[in-house]
């Protein structure tokens, strides 16, 4: 998992160094019109799968809207509403002019615009997976340094033990399962913590947010204190970071200054993926909770056969990623401008 | 109305202390337990649409009740004066309505027959692809007359239909104002402000996330039940959509709903809480049913039908997939429908060594909704067992209706989840006798009984009540000899009030527009 040459990558004590004064513009404009150019394939890449996608869907969106009394006249009549009598061609070049234009169609179930669909969910989802991967960095980056200078160089063998056997087992415990157990135990046991009330507004902070948060938080937290525990582990066991010690710079100078820089380009990376992953949808989580995310809310318009919504939320969610990821790489060039070339750890 | 449960002080203090500062700040919604006047309800999923005429699914017809008024209204023993306080049957095709006057409009315009009329007439245009059409109004066309100085409509079929009184309970004849009329994709979206004639109004719709009902102040044509109704009237109903029964328990147990209802397991968990009221209803039938058309192993073949129906037995798969809580059918609907079967003697009865000699080697193309899922694998391993070679495939609705619905012969057997939102006999029979599902009709099994669905029509002809359940059961008697379809078990429904709340359920029917706030 180390990817790190220590002693260009941190700052060695006594020769203070900009890591990305020296760098330049010349690689940040490469940079840039790199990541331009991914994004706009990944965006073209989704707008031919999302739609190619739904045509692989079985079952036809107009019975699904007729419902079981529907008559054959009636569903024909459904489907030529919709447009889905015409060519497969016809129907792409509207999809894809729409998109292009920002309009992303309207919902086959709601007849409302899949822009104000999606508008519903998204916050919901925003919320929670910000909220997530909050707690996540501020609970797994810590943890996972203190255990591993608490353990430096074979000490404690025990916490070692009892730090790999505890996240191994949350890390391993199922979502649903983690879900239910915090509303048996904090909601509807206990009752120390209310669930989400009904018409609730992803705006408004609430204590309710304390159990889905947590549910989603800690099996990636859990994931992430044990590769920072290993990663500290290796950074403490360079020469550089033995210097350091032999100076008796303070612990928080010493491990703040210069161990943790070293650990952020694997933290980020795996923080951004599981960022992207819970922006798109946590599913189970949404439903225990009873949040109305874009999890449920694709796995929802599957069911009903609402393509508009399937492929706006496909090109959504899709599209939040890929920034996502271009956002973890800013950080990381910031962080260390080799990474301005796209081979981390060079 | 209700609020979150006491929470214990000393944990609920150091948990706000020490959590605060991760939220940003505490919710107070509801924290003193004090009574509203707002009552939070559960939804399956959204509404598809606010258009009465177009709604198809159970949730639409949820917002439907509590926006448009009915001419009339299910209630525990037949039927209860809704819009119409009277009605009069002249023949099986000509009914004359008494509209209910003063009743109006959420523009104040009055529901005039004219009104009423035109509304109706919207329903029965082909056009409108009302899905509840040949519900409500049979195969005919039908034709609204009003007058408007004796205060009534009359309704003229071309084809005789008895259940017109009770088909016009159906949600979707929901009478739309003319404000509604007018604007047809804003009456689908719900934003036509003048559009209603229920108690009612939609004040905000979220999709995913919420719909709230505001009452209207003016409103006063509540259905004249048998038993009136007790309590008030919320002054504002928030339904959420809940797609999971078990989040839906769970947020009905720890105080953030009021009302909910489900399908499941999840009843037990209000069973024997005095904190909240259970109604049961069986308004969901399950059976057996074959296709008969060319291609399917069941053509030309009652045997084997039978051997099929005997080899399940009813009653394990009501307990399969119950738990016990639900109803062993002898009929394809409740035992509650008025003139439904109730002689054993004309089933096919639970016979597994009779029905392994037919059904040994044979293959059967077993297409199932996941909606039954548990039953679809118990019938499966039943027929296994018999010896029958089967091929199950547990689809969502949608392939499910599109495959069983399509008029081919590319499958065999299904077990049919019927919904009776009519909560008349004849909408079932209709699933198993009479024009198929090709030819614009319901009949799924696509059989050829004449017979039968002669006996159907001759019911549907007459307006006396015990010549119609007369030819009601010899249609009965029929599709069950033919073995066309097998009754198995009326799927138990439970409504689920808090105190201080309720809801009524009215022959087999919950009826969302009953929420009172009691107590």
């Amino acid at each position: 998992m180390t990817t790190i040459t220590a002693p260009s990558a941190a700052p060695v004590p006594g020769a203070p160094a900009s890591r990305t004064g020296r760098a330049g513009a010349g690689p940040w404009l490469a940079f840039a019109r790199g990541r331009l150019i991914g994004l706009a394939a990944v965006f073209l890449v989704l707008l031919v799968l999302s739609f190619l996608i739904v045509q692989l869907i079985p079952g036809d969106p107009a019975v699904a809207i007729a419902g079981p009394d529907a008559t054959a006249e009636d569903i024909a009549a459904i489907r030529g509403t919709l447009g889905l009598d015409r060519p497969i061609l016809t129907q792409f070049l509207d999809y894809a002019g729409g998109v292009l234009t920002g309009d992303l169609g309207d919902s086959f179930q709601y007849r409302q615009p899949v822009e104000t669909i999606i508008g519903n969910r998204l916050p919901f989802t925003a919320v929670l997976a910000l909220h997530g991967i909050v707690v996540v960095l501020l609970v797994a980056v810590p943890v996972g340094m203190a255990v591993a200078i608490a353990t430096r160089g074979g000490r404690r063998r025990w916490l070692d033990t009892a730090f790999g056997a505890l996240t191994g087992f949350l890390d391993s415990v199922p979502g649903y399962i983690m879900a239910t157990f915090l509303v048996v135990l904090f909601a509807s046991g206990v009752g120390v913590l209310p669930l989400l009330p009904p018409a609730y507004s992803p705006g408004d902070p609430n204590l309710s947010l304390i159990l889905p948060v947590t549910a989603l938080a800690v099996g990636p937290a859990c994931t992430i204190a044990r590769v920072v525990r290993r990663e500290t582990a290796v950074v403490l066991g360079h020469d550089y970071m033995r210097t350091a010690r032999g100076w008796r710079l303070r612990p928080g100078t010493l491990h703040l200054k210069y161990a943790l820089p070293n650990l952020l380009t694997t933290t980020l990376t795996l923080s951004g993926l599981i960022l992207s992953g819970m922006l798109g949808g946590a599913l189970i989580i949404e439903n225990v909770f009873a949040l109305p995310g874009l999890g449920s809310g694709i796995i929802k318009a599957i069911l009903d056969r609402d393509y508009p919504v399937i492929q706006g939320m496909v090109l959504v969610i899709g599209m939040i990623a890929a920034l996502v990821h271009l956002v973890v790489d800013v950080l990381l060039a910031l962080v260390d401008s080799r990474n301005l070339g796209g081979a981390h750890g060079d | 109305m209700r609020s979150t449960r006491p929470r214990p002080p000393l944990v609920a203090v150091v948990l706000l202390v020490a959590l605060a500062p991760l939220t940003g700040c505490l919710s107070a919604r509801g924290a003193d337990g004090s009574a509203t006047d707002t009552v939070n309800a559960a939804l399956g999923t959204d509404p598809s649409t606010f258009d009465p005429a177009l709604g198809s699914a159970s949730d639409d017809y949820t917002a439907d009740r509590l926006l448009y008024d009915t001419l009339t209204r299910r209630d525990n023993e037949g039927l209860a004066a809704g819009l119409a306080t009277d009605w009069e049957a002249v023949s099986a095709a000509e009914f004359v309505f008494t509209i209910r006057p003063g009743a109006t409009c959420s523009d104040g315009t009055p529901v005039s027959p004219t009104v009423v009329a035109d509304s109706l007439t919207r329903f029965a245009d082909p056009d409108t692809g009302s899905p509840g059409r040949t519900l409500a109004l049979g195969r005919g066309e039908a034709t609204f007359t009003p007058d408007d100085e004796a205060g009534t409509v009359t309704v003229e079929l071309t084809e005789n239909w008895a259940d017109l009184p009770i088909g016009l309970s159906l949600p979707q004849t929901g009478i739309v104002c003319p404000a509604g009329l007018a604007d047809p994709e804003g009456l689908a979206a719900g934003t036509v402000e003048g559009a209603f004639s229920g108690p009612y109004t939609l004040a905000r719709a979220t999709p995913a996330v919420s719909y709230e009902f505001a009452l209207r102040e003016e409103y006063d044509a509540w259905p004249d039940f048998a038993e009136p109704l007790t309590g008030t009237a919320p002054a504002t109903l928030v339904f959420t959509p809940y797609a999971d029964p078990s989040t839906r328990a769970t947020q009905l147990l720890s105080g953030v709903l009021d009302v909910a209802s489900f399908p499941d397991e999840n009843i037990g968990r209000f069973e024997n809480n005095d904190s909240f009221s259970v109604d049961m209803v069986h308004a969901l039938s399950t059976y057996l049913l074959f296709n008969e058309r060319e291609g399917s192993v069941f053509a030309d073949a009652p045997e084997l039908r039978r051997a099929v129906a005997q080899a399940l037995d009813p009653e394990a798969f009501t307990q399969v997939v119950t738990n016990g809580r639900g109803q062993v059918l002898r009929s394809v609907g409740s035992s509650a429908l008025p003139c439904a079967n109730t002689d054993t003697s004309l089933l096919p009865g639970h016979d597994p060594e009779a029905a392994g000699e037919v059904l040994d080697g044979v293959t059967i193309r077993f297409v199932g909704t996941i909606g039954v899922d548990q039953g679809n694998e118990y019938a499966a391993e039943v027929l296994r067992n018999a010896g029958a070679d089967i091929e199950l495939r547990n689809l969502d609705n949608a392939q499910w209706s599109e495959i069983t619905s399509g008029g081919g012969g590319d499958w065999d057997l299904t077990i049919q989840a019927d919904f009776n939102v009519v909560g008349s006999l004849p909408s079932s029979l209709l699933r198993v006798m009479g024009p198929p599902t090709e030819d614009g009709g319901r009949s799924k099994t696509g059989a050829d009984n004449e017979e039968g669905y002669g006996a159907l029509l001759e019911a549907m002809s007459t307006t006396e009540q015990d010549a119609r359940c007369q030819a009601l059961r010899r249609a009965q008697e029929s599709f069950l000899q033919r073995v066309d379809a097998a009754p198995l078990a009326g799927l138990a429904e439970a409504s689920v009030a808090a105190d201080g709340v309720s809801i009524r359920a009215l022959g087999d029917y919950i009826d969302p527009a009953t929420i009172r706030i009691v107590g």
